[in-house]
């Protein structure tokens, strides 16, 4: 992106929604480059990362939320979990932040053109499959059906919430959401992810599944794919570890020779089974 | 150590084993009766293996349901560091099985590599001798010749200053108990350095803390720095799942990660405060400093001043509270009344 | 080691201090400083400091490519932040006397960090900008084991001079461009070497193989090895002698790993990056509490697999290490990396 790669380009914040809240709140933020050109030149793949600095306070490696189809402004959702992301958590609209990316691969959307997709999300773990599954819909016709599993803790804890009613009620995608346990006004699954997509059990037949949410939601998501008779080279997640650098050299984020930033954060199945255990 | 081991009374015994040459040894952990032959005790026994006890603490060395002591060997100046463990609550006394051992002195490999050429010892005598105490002073056996050492020019530092040859808490003691205990004195080093200007301290004191490179290694090798998590080490950090975003948040930055003179001083300065009365003296800083700093220094300096203040010697008794735990009416106190 | 076509001088020991004189007009110059029990690479101000007599550098050229402390970038305001980047200064330094396997190391450094779609100015500048002229080992060290892995005490890998110490003065060959526009500017400080002073030189070169104290198991059978030794039991028994420190990593010449925080007052500060080391609790820690390498048998893992297995599947059969022993060494508790990598190879057999 530039001569030098670890100078951030700096972003005014447009929007900030709060989706969740709670110690472990999300809010998604929509920013713009302030240079005009590097705004409209800036490309990326759905589920890359961006290192985003907080200046005096340090940097936080977020994927993509927003679809590259969504226009000059790329969204961010963003959980409180630390020492950089609670302070973003503080900006206000109008405030700015530092952009560093695109880094990582991306999701090979080229690759599942004319296939079916089914994403398959829990917690925060929306977000990248978000930015995904909206370049799916906003190309609609390189697609076939697309499903959408998401589930949280709570119903307060689902992201996106409102957009995936819409999505639901568009009919351009089949979308099952579920929340652990029962609550009043609640009519839909109630149970663990895994659970809901063995009661849905997507068909196999060329189909790509992607998931992302929690280690625990993915190690028994996958194993409920497996069972269906999903081969584990069509199965896709995103894997994350603590970063710095995000340009493959500070050396910490590696899974025996590679580097997540880099080479990942997106995996199939088949690839994470011959990587060491060391994640 | 076959008998405990064999009957089953102790889970690790932690003891030395042979290192990369004749003049080095490691710490190695003992599990059953067979492996107790690999057990060595010789001049090159340089490590203090009261550090493992604590690195027991953070990282067990046997599965967490294994309630039995640990064993380890302990040499006249270790016992204070068992002392001091047991002083802050570390372990209980029950927790450890103590061979206690008579300890004539170990080398300094930085003193000893110095030596080789004047002492005509050859690569292959480095990796082919034995260390040997002879008439409790340093030999080295080769197979053709025996070279024997001056004192001085061979041993650590502390052992030049050795305050008792044998420990006071044992289970077990190997040798004869060595009844002449005397009390280290004031350190010479420490006094030439109160005696100067402040301009020359700061200048000995800037030129030291320009060359730390912050490796922790005096932190982890340290008798008494048992903190998981450590103000001014800013490589530690004990959180959890549960721990919430506001206090990872709110977690103060004592000192920064780089390694200038500023952030080195707070660094070194605190962490021999802190060892205010726990600090037993033992030389593995200065054994560990990559760069030669002599950080023991500041520990004596700190030790000094809570003798002279509060007549307090760390690693003394089990009884003793620790220093800065409790509170005297005859302690100093002209600024309240 | 010594070949026919390099231009080989003289330094008469006479012109010594002349000959520092004239490097310290050349450029900044780096050079082994006695600090008491230790030597160490350090910017010399006076000849005087420099000690000619020492086996191995306390630290290596990382040092000066990679400073422990490098600032970024400043920025003034956080709030309305104006980003300003701080790159090294392009001047010219001169390491003089660092030993060839630190000169072999900077090769791994390169394969890090020179790479043409993300380049890494800070590294590049400093490097493009260091003359190196190395001194070979004629009787290497307690540690040192680069014959081992691919080095030699003479090697001439990534240096602009070697010189060679003989009792008169040091032999001083050329052996880049660098090299011979130094040699240039020397002039009469050197001389050409006399027909006996270059055949007693190529005697001490050849020599010094032979007088590497220690081996190492054949590093490539090593990389095969290790591909199925992920969870091999001796990782614990290693990670249990470990106390966690940095020293390995931090004196280690093939090391690079970084951290990068920010630092400011009021507002004001900069981003710095600094050493980090594989062997440190928070290296990997997550924010969720959740740590990979959580105990000390994967943090040596990760250390020694990284040298020996990930760096030479991803640069074509590089191994990340050059053998000076230093990590061994320097180790508190003596961890051998020879004796891990015997472990490694018996381990291997079955």
């Amino acid at each position: 992106m530039t001569d030098n790669p670890y100078l951030p380009h700096i972003a005014t914040v447009k929007d900030i929604r709060e989706e969740t809240g709670g110690d472990r709140s999300v809010r998604t933020f929509t920013v713009e480059f302030n240079d005009r050109k590097i705004a409209s030149e800036f490309k990326y793949k759905p589920a890359q990362l961006c290192m985003i600095s907080v200046f005096g306070r340090g940097e936080s490696m977020i994927s993509f939320a927003s679809s590259p189809t969504m226009g000059h402004t790329l969204q961010f959702a963003i959980m409180r979990m630390g020492r950089v992301t609670s302070i973003l958590h503080y900006l206000n609209v109008g405030e700015k932040m530092g952009i560093r990316g695109p880094y990582g691969n991306g999701f090979p959307v080229d690759d599942w053109k004319g296939k079916n997709l089914v994403f398959i999300g829990g917690g925060i773990g929306i977000a990248p499959l978000r930015s995904a599954y909206m370049y799916a819909l906003h190309n609609r016709q390189n697609y076939k059906d697309i499903t959408l599993i998401y589930g949280a803790r709570t119903s307060g804890d689902l992201v996106f919430r409102d957009e995936l009613d819409k999505i639901a009620k568009s009919g351009d995608a089949h979308v099952e959401l579920s929340i652990d346990n029962p609550e009043d006004s609640w009519n839909q699954f109630v149970g663990f992810v895994p659970a809901n997509v063995k009661r849905i059990a997507p068909k196999v037949e060329n189909t790509v599944a992607i998931t992302c949410g929690p280690p625990i939601m993915i190690k028994f998501t996958v194993k409920e794919l497996i069972d269906l008779g999903f081969p584990p080279s069509t199965i896709y997640t995103t894997l994350e570890n603590k970063m710095k650098c995000g340009i493959g050299k500070c050396g910490r984020c590696n899974i025996g020779p590679v580097y997540v930033c880099t080479q990942g954060p997106v995996f199939s199945v088949d690839q994470i089974t011959r990587l060491p255990n060391d994640f | 150590m076959r008998e405990s081991l064999s009957s089953g009374a102790v889970r690790t015994f932690i003891g030395w084993e042979q290192g990369s040459n004749s003049f080095r040894a490691r710490p190695a952990f003992f599990r059953n009766p067979d492996e107790a032959d690999g057990a060595i005790f010789s001049p090159a026994c340089s490590p203090c293996l009261v550090r493992m006890v604590i690195e027991d603490l953070h990282y067990p060395l046997d599965g967490p349901d294994d309630r039995r002591p640990l064993g380890i060997v302990v040499r006249g100046c270790d016992d204070k560091g068992i002392i001091e463990l047991i002083k802050d609550r570390r372990i209980c006394r029950e927790d450890v099985v103590i061979i206690g051992v008579d300890c004539p002195g170990v080398v300094d490999w930085k003193k000893a590599r110095g030596r080789l050429e004047n002492e005509g010892i050859s690569y292959d005598d480095l990796a082919n001798g034995e260390l040997i105490w002879k008439d409790r002073k340093v030999a080295l056996k080769t197979s053709e010749k025996e070279i024997n050492f001056n004192p001085e020019k061979i041993l650590m530092n502390k052992c030049l200053e050795c305050e008792g040859h044998t420990p006071r808490i044992y289970d077990v003691l190997i040798g004869e108990e060595d009844k002449n205990r005397n009390l280290a004195q004031h350190p010479k080093a420490v006094l030439d350095i109160e005696e100067r200007t402040p301009d020359e301290k700061w200048e000995f004191w800037e030129d030291v803390f320009s060359r730390c490179i912050r490796c922790f290694a005096c932190r982890n090798i340290c008798t008494y720095c048992y903190c998981e998590e450590c103000a001014v080490d800013p490589t530690t950090l004990a959180i959890s799942e549960d721990t919430s975003a506001a206090e990872k948040a709110n977690r103060p930055e004592w000192v920064g990660r780089d390694s200038t003179v500023p952030s080195n001083a707070v660094y070194l300065m605190l962490r021999a405060y802190h060892g205010s009365g726990r600090c037993i003296n033992c030389e593995e800083c200065d054994r560990a400093c990559p760069m030669g700093l002599p950080l023991r220094l500041l520990n004596r300096k700190v030790r000094k001043d809570a003798k002279t203040l509060f007549d307090y010697e760390a690693g003394n008794r089990v009884e003793d509270p620790p220093l800065f735990s409790h509170y005297c009416d005859t302690d100093p106190g002209d600024f309240i009344w | 080691m010594v070949a026919a076509a390099r231009s080989r001088k003289f330094l008469p020991k006479e012109h010594i201090q002349n000959f520092i004189q004239q490097l310290m007009s050349y450029g900044e110059l780096i050079a082994p400083k006695r600090e008491e029990d230790v030597v160490a690479l350090r910017s010399i101000s006076s000849p005087d400091e420099i000690e000619k007599d020492f086996m191995q550098t306390s630290n290596n050229l990382r040092t000066v490519v990679e400073p422990q402390n490098e600032i970024l970038l400043n920025f003034t305001d956080s709030l309305k932040p104006s980003v300003i980047e701080r790159l090294p200064p392009k001047d010219r330094k001169i390491v003089l006397w660092c030993r060839p396997c630190d000169a072999r190391a900077l090769s791994s450094l390169d394969d890090n960090f020179i790479d043409e779609s993300i380049p890494d100015p800070y590294y590049q500048r400093r490097r493009e900008s260091t003359i190196i002229i190395g001194l070979g080992c004629n009787r290497p060290f307690p540690f040192c084991f680069c014959g081992s892995v691919g080095g030699d005490p003479f090697s001439t890998d990534n240096l602009d001079i070697l010189t060679t110490r003989m009792n008169e003065g040091y032999i001083f060959e050329s052996l880049s461009k660098n090299g011979q526009k130094l040699e240039e500017y020397l002039g009469e400080i050197l001389r050409d070497g006399s027909p006996e002073e270059l055949s007693e030189a190529a005697e001490i070169q050849e020599k010094a193989n032979e007088l590497l104290p220690r081996k190492a198991p054949n590093p490539e059978e090593i990389v095969a090895d290790l591909r199925g030794l992920f969870d091999a039991p001796f990782w614990k028994k290693w990670g249990d002698k470990c106390i966690g420190c940095g020293i390995c990593t931090y004196l280690c010449p093939t090391c690079w790993c970084f951290d990068m925080t920010d630092i400011e007052t009021r507002g004001k500060g900069y981003r710095i990056r600094t050493w980090d080391s594989c062997q440190f609790p928070l290296f990997t820690l997550h924010s969720s509490g959740h740590n990979p390498r959580p105990d000390k048998a994967s943090r040596v893992r990760q250390r020694v697999m990284h040298k020996f297995s990930f760096h030479p599947t991803n640069f074509k059969g590089r191994v990340a290490c050059v053998g000076c022993g230093r990590c061994t060494e320097l180790c508190p508790m003596d961890i051998d990396l020879i004796s891990i990598l015997k472990d490694i190879a018996e381990a291997g057999e079955q």
